[in-house]
């Protein structure tokens, strides 16, 4: 039985391994990842004959940390091999623009949805803690502050919350929407909350500089929406190109290709159910090999 | 005495080591140069000899072996061996790594360096200690 349980826990573990090995890039996955889960078995098989399934356990957290740093730093590198401009077929990137244009679109879409609603965003009363609180809290907050006994046909405090909601335009046309054809006035617990992190996520004053009260919050998530374009992108440009390079071209190391197509071929077999990228991989390794 | 990786990979050649500024390796860099002083292993005998070396403090991981692997073999510091099995540990096919005479050069100039740092900490009275083995201070 103990035996049993040891082997099912080391396919699982390996199995899962593989399949984590995709947080890494592609060419380097196809360079190591054969000997890296090669080298997690081991381990695995170690550990089970010392400490047994606890110690397989164990194991875990630092395969997970050791495997989070490393595709970190793999990722890194391959941008910084993209952007030195070592490799020739840099022009033959369409995906970005793709990438791009969709996250303008999103942006845009994003910011003329919420000038719909004018009065939709946090006031800042000069109270941080409050601030905070009511992002963190949402509906649970406003109640509280309106001595909320659990009866739900309980009028919020919204012009409080939020400035302007009973004008036209404001809060109450947004209202209007979310309790169409229900009987209740207000919306439902889990609208105010989307809302608060909603709220938390635009950059929508920029969109309007009318706003009538100094959301400062909001020029704390407009850097993280650039620090976002700025590492986001050249990652996923960097991704399709190596899994061009790594898969697509004629030089390097035959053999390690070889083997990394493989060991690419046998991991598709497990994940894809259809088995096309299989055959396809297979396909470029049988022309590799002509 | 390690050089930039981007001499490197441009140039296609190891650049003499006098003509390049000096580095320290990462401690990972450090320790699988070590293992692999002795001649030729696989990935799992590197992280077998470095948890034996260091009784257990210095634990590698397959990430960051192969992570370092991988940047040793671009510094040309290591290269690719055969690929066999290894008897005692079954007969799965293993990729085994060495060191080239320029990692060996790396090695020698960086247990250098460390020998000077505690000569350097002796003089100052911050270290009086041997340096047992496995890496502490006797």
């Amino acid at each position: 039985m103990n035996s049993r349980l040891s082997s099912v826990a080391l396919r699982l573990s390996d199995r899962l391994y593989r399949l984590l090995l995709l947080v890494l890039p592609s060419s380097f996955r196809l360079e190591f990842g054969p000997s890296m889960a090669q080298a997690f078995r081991d381990c695995c098989r170690a550990e089970l004959a010392k400490n047994g399934i606890i110690g397989l356990i164990s194991l875990w957290p630092r395969t997970i940390f050791d495997l989070g740093r490393c595709a970190l730093r793999q990722h890194l590198d391959s941008a910084q091999f993209q952007f030195h401009g070592f490799h020739p077929i840099r022009s033959t990137i369409r995906h970005p623009g793709l990438a791009v244009s969709t996250l303008l679109l999103s942006l845009c879409a994003s910011a003329w949805i919420y000038t719909r609603f004018q009065s939709f965003q946090v006031a800042y009363y000069g109270n941080w803690q409050e601030t905070f609180a009511v992002l963190d809290r949402g509906t649970f907050f406003v109640q509280t502050e309106r001595g909320y006994t659990g009866e739900s046909d309980m009028s919020p405090n919204l012009s409080r919350w939020y400035p302007g909601s009973d004008k036209p335009g404001g809060f109450g046309e947004l209202n209007a929407w979310a309790s169409e054809g229900s009987d209740t006035v207000y919306p439902p617990t889990w609208y105010y909350k989307l809302g608060f992190a909603f709220e938390w996520a635009h950059p929508a004053w920029i969109a309007r500089p009318s706003t009538a009260y100094p959301a400062k919050m909001y020029m704390i998530s407009v850097p993280l929406w650039l620090l976002m374009l700025i590492f986001s992108l050249p990652l996923l440009r960097t991704y399709f190109l190596r899994r061009r390079v790594a898969i697509d071209a004629p030089s390097g190391d035959e053999d390690v290709r070889l083997r990394a197509c493989e060991f690419n071929r046998s991991w598709m077999k497990r994940v894809s159910p259809t088995g096309q990228n299989a055959a396809r991989i297979t396909g470029l390794q049988a022309s590799s090999a002509a | 005495l390690i050089y930039p990786e981007s001499t490197v990979i441009r140039e296609g050649a190891i650049v003499p080591p006098d003509s390049q500024p000096t580095a320290a390796l990462t401690s990972a860099e450090l320790n699988i140069l070590l293992a692999l002083a002795d001649g030729e292993q696989h990935g799992y005998a590197i992280m077998l000899d470095i948890n034996n070396r260091t009784n257990g403090r210095f634990r590698i991981g397959p990430g960051t072996l192969y992570g370092t692997i991988k940047r040793l073999l671009r510094r040309k510091l290591i290269c690719r061996g055969t690929e066999r099995a290894d008897l005692k540990l079954g007969d799965e096919r293993r990729r085994y790594y060495q060191l080239t005479p320029a990692g060996r050069l790396v090695l020698a100039g960086e247990i250098q360096r460390l020998a000077q740092i505690v000569s350097i900490a002796r003089k100052k009275r911050v270290f009086t200690g041997a340096v047992s083995a496995a890496g502490g201070a006797a």
